[in-house]
């Protein structure tokens, strides 16, 4: 083995040394996996409801567009249509095709491929992120669709992208490398955050983003 | 009856035994996989990891598939944060910048905080392989299934980051210094 492979042996290990053992990891792993049973089990209550929320969601952007008369609808609420919850993708799988889902339960950002039947087969859920108060931290985060799963980042869901914000943010606009505009949909969003989805109609490879508050004044702005 | 205690005091009796053994054994090692990979939050996505072999548990074929499936969705997840990373880095915040730049000056008197700024100036693909390689003590084949690659790409690939590592990571930061 060369010196600079024993070197970085030696390096990757102190540096990984400097991460403490976590506190009680167990409990978290639990208590994961017990949100994510009950989110299953509600799953089925959520799409019932989800015709109900459809008339609510037309009343959103009529209530937020007297409360932000300066901001312009870049991100509209996508109203689920029937018994839809909102839509991320579509996936092939042999002679089938899968509906990608995303939702905000709770504190919870969670995904989910259905069956045509709009039975759940896979449901997975992550604590939406702690926002920061002050600038030194991002309120936008991206993630790939399905968050980077090789069999499911494949066609249509390898050209978007889902934003989870602060939910202070009622407008993002993002933008490809190029500087054209990325069509951008708000697809839920609670007290814990907003979720959006970016359709970049090709691979996402360099974007920048505007997020504004609900006074239409910028909260971040990123480029890459 | 509170079931919602009862399902986390007894979430892994479909996975069972040989996934809880799993958990305790690699957990730690998870994490610190994707802080290698430059993740910024290794603990979130080990646990994410573990969540989603759980779910998956009933269709591997063998348990003896489940390290690999696990370091699989370590590095894809990782990549995911990368991208975000990416962003937030050039976002124009003058107060970042100098912050950041302060920071470099501190760690770069270090040969493992050096090595820690090198690997984050790697093309994505070349960290991986490094990381998998040299702290996860991965054989070829093994990088390749892990990344979904040809054994051949891992081959070059580690070629090229040793190369750039030795352009940018050129010996001992203590020759320089005085005494």
């Amino acid at each position: 083995m060369s010196d600079i492979e024993e070197r970085l042996r030696t390096g990757l290990a102190v540096l990984a040394d400097e991460l403490a053992p976590s506190d009680d990891p167990r409990a978290e792993l639990d208590r994961r996996l017990g949100a994510r049973r009950r989110a299953v089990r509600r799953a089925p209550v959520l799409i019932a409801a989800a015709a109900a929320a459809a008339v609510v969601a037309v009343f959103v952007p009529i209530v937020a567009s007297q409360d932000s008369p300066s901001t312009g609808v870049q991100a509209a609420r996508s109203a689920p249509a029937g018994s839809e919850l909102p839509a991320l993708g579509t996936v092939a799988r042999g002679s089938e095709t899968l509906r990608a889902i995303g939702y905000l339960d709770a504190d919870q950002y969670c995904t989910a491929l259905e069956h045509p039947d709009d039975k759940t087969i896979r449901l997975s859920c992550e604590p939406v992120p702690t926002w920061p108060e002050g600038p030194a931290e991002s309120i936008v985060q991206s993630r790939e669709v399905l968050n980077g799963d090789p069999a499911d980042d494949t066609g249509m869901l390898a050209n978007r992208l889902v934003f989870l914000t602060d939910p202070r943010v009622v407008t993002l606009s993002v933008r490809r490398g190029d500087g054209t505009a990325v069509r951008v949909t708000e697809l839920d969003r609670n007290e814990h955050a907003a979720l959006y989805l970016g359709d970049f109609a090709g691979p996402p490879d360099g974007f920048g983003y505007t997020a504004r508050g609900a006074d239409g004044h910028i909260l971040e702005e990123a480029i890459s | 009856m509170d079931t919602a205690t009862d399902s986390t005091r007894e979430p892994r009796t479909e996975a069972g035994a040989g996934f809880a053994a799993l958990f305790d054994e690699t957990f730690e090692a998870m994490k610190r996989l994707a802080f290698l990979l430059g993740a910024d939050d290794p603990e979130n996505i080990s646990q994410e990891s573990f969540v989603r072999l759980h779910t998956r548990w009933h269709t591997l074929a063998s348990p003896d598939l489940a390290l690999a499936y696990l370091r699989r969705t370590v590095v894809n997840l990782s990549r995911s944060r990368l991208r975000h990373l990416r962003v937030v880095r050039h976002a124009p915040r003058e107060r970042r910048r100098d912050a950041d730049s302060a920071e470099a000056e501190v760690l770069a008197g270090q040969d493992h905080h050096r090595l820690r700024a090198v690997l984050a100036g790697l093309p994505v693909r070349q960290r991986q392989v490094l990381v998998l390689r040299y702290w996860l003590d991965l054989d070829q084949n093994a990088i390749a299934e892990t990344l979904g690659i040809a054994v051949g790409t891992v081959k070059a690939t580690t070629s090229h980051a040793l190369a750039n590592l030795r352009k940018a990571w050129p010996g001992d930061p203590r020759d320089g210094e005085e005494g």
